[in-house]
């Protein structure tokens, strides 16, 4: 159970898929300033982002590789989350009204995202076993909802601080992402 | 109480009846000292007063007397019915004899800033007055009827809030009152109306808040006085002690000496340990709190049968000579009383009305004094805290340790820049009791109160305008169901028009008299049609010409 | 780690199941998160709310509810003049949009004021009256007009077909000389 754990918290932290991995950063420079609306962006991404990278990694595991067609993961993986990603996007609209509005940047901030594909692909190369590999997709997902809501917060900072003209906007933002980076790898010595 | 007790109600153990903790607060110099020196002064007749009635938008004034009246003293001018509680109001009385001048619009020595109705009296320096009431015993009366004397009498909040007395101990009459906390704890600088009260008329004030006991049917009654006032704690020690005798059950009850402890929510916060929720009133929690000055105007009203005709009113600041407390008349001019305290108006830099902290300027120095003016300063110009440059928020946290509220005033004047008014209600601004502790203890002199007030209007207004555009939705919604429902019936009504028309015409023609049949005569009305048409026509025409003419010149 | 062709039934069943209960454990979140956030309000009720109901007609619709209908539909929020800039940051806000300014094809912001019939001018032609989005104007055909001042939006439409121009539009605090008035009926009312 404690090799379940650390393997979470060590994806969800140590290896953080955006700030440590740099996968679907932009995510992060468009997700938005209101907290709730960033809980709701944060908790849709967590769903698409786990299942679709365990989708993956089970097709991998029990078709590619007992057919020995590996070669075709790229393709499979592309499909398969941007399938999973239109499906609950569908669900979604139909529930949530004002997050409809905003279609075309959810489907950016998971279709599009390499956030998905980088996941499935470094844990599709892990030497760890399947239950294994759920666990770390598991952490995966929630690092990344976990920053998603964190930048919410750190917008609204953003909004009223004094900062200097030339680091207005994405600068000042990007220099922050930078120091909630270099906090994060203070989490390395845990594992 | 014993020094042993004092000791201990100072440091919170001991005791039953001990101060509690309370968030915040600052220990700013208090410059009491200098209105103290001297005794309350009772005041020489001005000759002239402007008695303050009430904002017309508060509601509907009655007046007694009309411009020319001669009137007595104490006697009753006019009443205003506050519109938002239907059946309160607060009657005012005149303070002496004199000839009613007129009734006119003025400022007033309040903190609403705005001009209210006054009576201006002509006084003719007799003070004839009317007999008196004669006193009733108050112990024989049930609280009912001392309700009605203290609301008969035009007792307001003495402290600065203005609200009636009497609506006060009445909104918490179906509650069971548990406690009522008399309110000396005068913590803001330089006033010092309250303790100099305390010091000379103890006995008043503790007959006044055993009144208010019997009034409220609370089941106790607590003095509440800051631990730096000896001898207004000594004055009050052996009143309670009179009183106790015969009986009353006041208690004395010691609050540390900081600012802002005198605050409604802190001082029962302090005294009881209970802090009441933002939004709700204390009456709901069962307590009271009323102000000493509020106490001895009971007493006056009941005791004496002196409806309430003047106040306490601190005069302090580097330009008086003289620095004292009067027995104000309520509608003096704030100017007459700095002439008598020997005002240097060289030195005068600016007026304000209220403490050094919360206290606001004064609009007009001929401002009229009202029930609630208690404290007037003519500030020199390095008194107060001088204005020194802004500069930015270093975030120290000084000002969310000073907080009595504790709220982040830093976090809200970040919110208050961006106006992320969401955000300031979620961080709960509307709390904020304007204190000004922020403010004083802040290393870079963010006008932090000023700025929060600013923000407070805002919201304010966006709400106004959020309950204003519901009613032109509701109105709206109206108009088009109206539109519909007519479409629907269009060709029945057509049809009815004819057939309605003459029968019309000819009730109108049986009920009016031959004036108004001329009035609505359909020629008068074409002829009045087609004389508004060509006027309109012939302006037209000139702003053509003139255009035309303009076109030509360039 | 156990061979994958032998046990990976069991391996199936387990991460199946982990899958199952954690997507559950989502889909029970997000719901609670669905009704926490939207409350049963649609998104055209709640840009409705932030829209200051003049009814004008600036934005090109007939009333606030069809322009709100419109911007769910994906219009620009940056159309309504008597908002100002402060219904368009509420409305970007809520939509996730950035700030636009006002769009000033359909007008520019103004102070709130309320029309006003010049009584001895009016013909009582009616036709202000039909203009009238909140039916705010009192008066029959060849009679006298007036407006309820409390119930006008100050929305401009009834200056335009007024055939004697006797409407102005005047700012609301102007109420100085009502009060005197008042101090005089209280003189003249006293016994």
């Amino acid at each position: 159970m404690t090799n379940y754990l650390s393997i979470i918290i060590a994806a969800a932290l140590v290896n953080n898929l955006i700030l440590i991995q740099l996968l679907g950063v932009s995510s992060l420079f468009y997700s938005t300033k209101r907290l709730p609306q960033a809980i709701e962006f944060a908790l849709f991404n967590f769903v698409v982002l786990f299942a679709a990278s365990i989708t993956n990694l089970f097709f991998y595991r029990f078709v590619l590789i007992p057919l020995h067609i590996e070669f075709l993961r790229l393709v499979i993986f592309v499909g398969s989350s941007a399938l999973l990603t239109t499906t609950l996007l569908r669900i979604i609209s139909a529930r949530l009204p004002i997050t409809a509005r905003q279609q075309g940047l959810l489907l950016f901030l998971t279709g599009g995202n390499s956030a998905v594909l980088g996941a499935t692909l470094l844990s599709s190369n892990s030497i760890l076993d399947f239950s294994e590999n759920i666990a770390q997709n598991f952490g995966a997902a929630l690092g990344y909802s976990l920053m998603i809501v964190g930048f919410a917060a750190v917008r609204l900072r953003l909004e009223s601080a004094d900062v200097p003209a030339p680091f207005r906007g994405s600068a000042i933002a990007l220099i922050t992402a930078g120091l909630v980076t270099i906090s994060l790898l203070g989490f390395a010595g845990l594992t | 109480m014993s020094p042993l007790q004092r000791i201990q109600s100072m440091l919170g153990v001991g005791t039953s009846l001990s101060s509690r903790r309370t968030a915040g607060g600052i220990k700013p110099p208090s410059y009491k000292e200098h209105s103290l020196r001297s005794r309350i002064m009772p005041m020489p007749i001005p000759p002239q007063l402007k008695i303050p009635v009430g904002a017309t938008e508060s509601g509907t004034i009655a007046l007694d007397i009309a411009a020319g009246d001669h009137v007595h003293k104490y006697q009753k001018l006019a009443q205003l019915q506050l519109s938002a509680q239907g059946r309160t109001s607060i009657p005012v009385h005149a303070p002496t004899s004199g000839i009613v001048s007129a009734i006119e619009e003025a400022y007033v020595a309040d903190h609403s800033q705005q001009k209210q109705v006054c009576i201006v009296l002509k006084t003719d320096g007799l003070d004839t007055s009317l007999p008196l009431e004669p006193a009733v015993d108050y112990r024989q009366l049930a609280s009912e009827e001392l309700v009605t004397a203290i609301r008969r009498a035009g007792i307001v909040g003495m402290g600065g809030a203005g609200f009636p007395a009497a609506d006060k101990i009445d909104s918490a009459a179906h509650q069971a009152l548990d406690l009522l906390i008399i309110n000396a704890a005068e913590c803001e600088p330089y006033i010092s109306a309250d303790e100099a009260l305390i010091r000379e008329r103890a006995e008043g004030v503790v007959t006044g808040a055993e009144i208010l006991q019997r009034a409220s049917s609370a089941r106790r009654c607590i003095i509440a006085i800051e631990s730096s006032k000896p001898n207004a704690i000594q004055a009050l020690e052996q009143a309670i002690e009179a009183q106790t005798n015969i009986t009353g059950n006041c208690e004395l009850l010691l609050v540390p000496s900081k600012y802002p402890v005198g605050s409604e929510k802190q001082l029962i916060q302090s005294v009881s340990g209970i802090e009441i929720p933002s939004g709700q009133h204390p009456a709901q929690h069962g307590v009271l709190v009323h102000n000493v000055g509020t106490s001895y105007a009971v007493f006056q009203a009941l005791v004496l049968g002196r409806p309430c005709i003047s106040r306490i009113t601190t005069l302090s600041g580097q330009a008086l000579k003289t620095p004292k407390n009067f027995e104000a008349l309520i509608g003096c001019s704030v100017e007459f009383l700095f002439e008598i305290c020997g005002i240097d108006k060289s030195l005068r830099h600016k007026t304000l009305l209220g403490g050094s902290l919360m206290g606001l300027q004064l609009p007009s120095d001929n401002a009229a004094v009202s029930k609630t003016t208690n404290c007037l300063i003519a500030a020199g110009s390095d008194e107060l805290a001088p204005p020194t440059e802004i500069q930015a928020c270093i975030r120290c946290g000084f000002c969310a340790d000073a907080c009595p509220v504790r709220l982040l005033p830093q976090q809200l004047l970040a919110f208050s820049k961006t106006a992320n008014n969401s955000q300031l209600l979620e961080h709960g601004l509307m709390d904020c009791i304007e204190c000004g502790a922020c403010d004083y203890v802040c290393p870079s002199h963010i006008p932090l109160v000023s700025i929060y007030k600013d923000s407070k209007a805002a919201i304010e207004t966006r709400l106004t305008n959020h309950e204003r555009s519901k009613v032109w939705q509701q109105r709206f919604q109206y108009h088009q169901s109206r539109i519909k429902k007519e479409k629907d019936q269009a060709p029945t009504r057509t049809k009815a028009v004819p057939a309605k028309k003459p029968a019309a015409e000819s009730e109108v023609s049986a009920s009016n008299n031959g004036n108004e049949q001329e009035f609505f005569s359909k020629e008068k009305a074409s002829r009045e049609i087609a004389a508004a048409v060509a006027r309109v026509k012939a302006r037209r025409d000139e702003s053509k010409k003139a255009a035309s003419v303009q076109d030509k010149s360039k | 780690m156990l061979p994958l062709n032998t046990f990976w039934l069991v391996q199936l069943s387990l991460s199946g199941g982990l899958i199952l209960a954690t997507s559950l454990l989502l889909l029970k979140i997000y719901k609670y998160l669905c009704y926490q956030l939207t409350a049963q309000k649609s998104l055209v009720k709640q840009i409705n709310r932030i829209l200051p109901q003049t009814q004008c007609g600036q934005c090109g619709h007939p009333g606030c509810l069809p322009y709100a209908r419109a911007i769910s539909e994906g219009e620009a929020s940056n159309r309504c003049p008597p908002g100002g800039h402060e219904t368009i940051l509420e409305l970007a806000e809520l939509l996730n949009e950035p700030v636009l300014e006002l769009d000033p094809s359909h007008g520019q912001f103004k102070e709130f004021s309320v029309a006003v019939i010049r009584e001895d001018e009016c013909i009582g032609c009616t036709k202000c009256i039909q203009a009238c989005p909140v039916d705010a104007i009192l008066g029959g055909p060849k009679l006298m007009h007036t407006v309820i001042e409390a119930e006008c939006t100050g929305c401009d439409l009834c200056v335009e077909p007024c055939p004697v121009d006797c409407i102005d539009m005047l700012k609301h605090c102007e109420d100085a000389p009502v009060i005197f008035s008042k101090i005089h009926d209280i003189q003249g009312a006293r016994p």
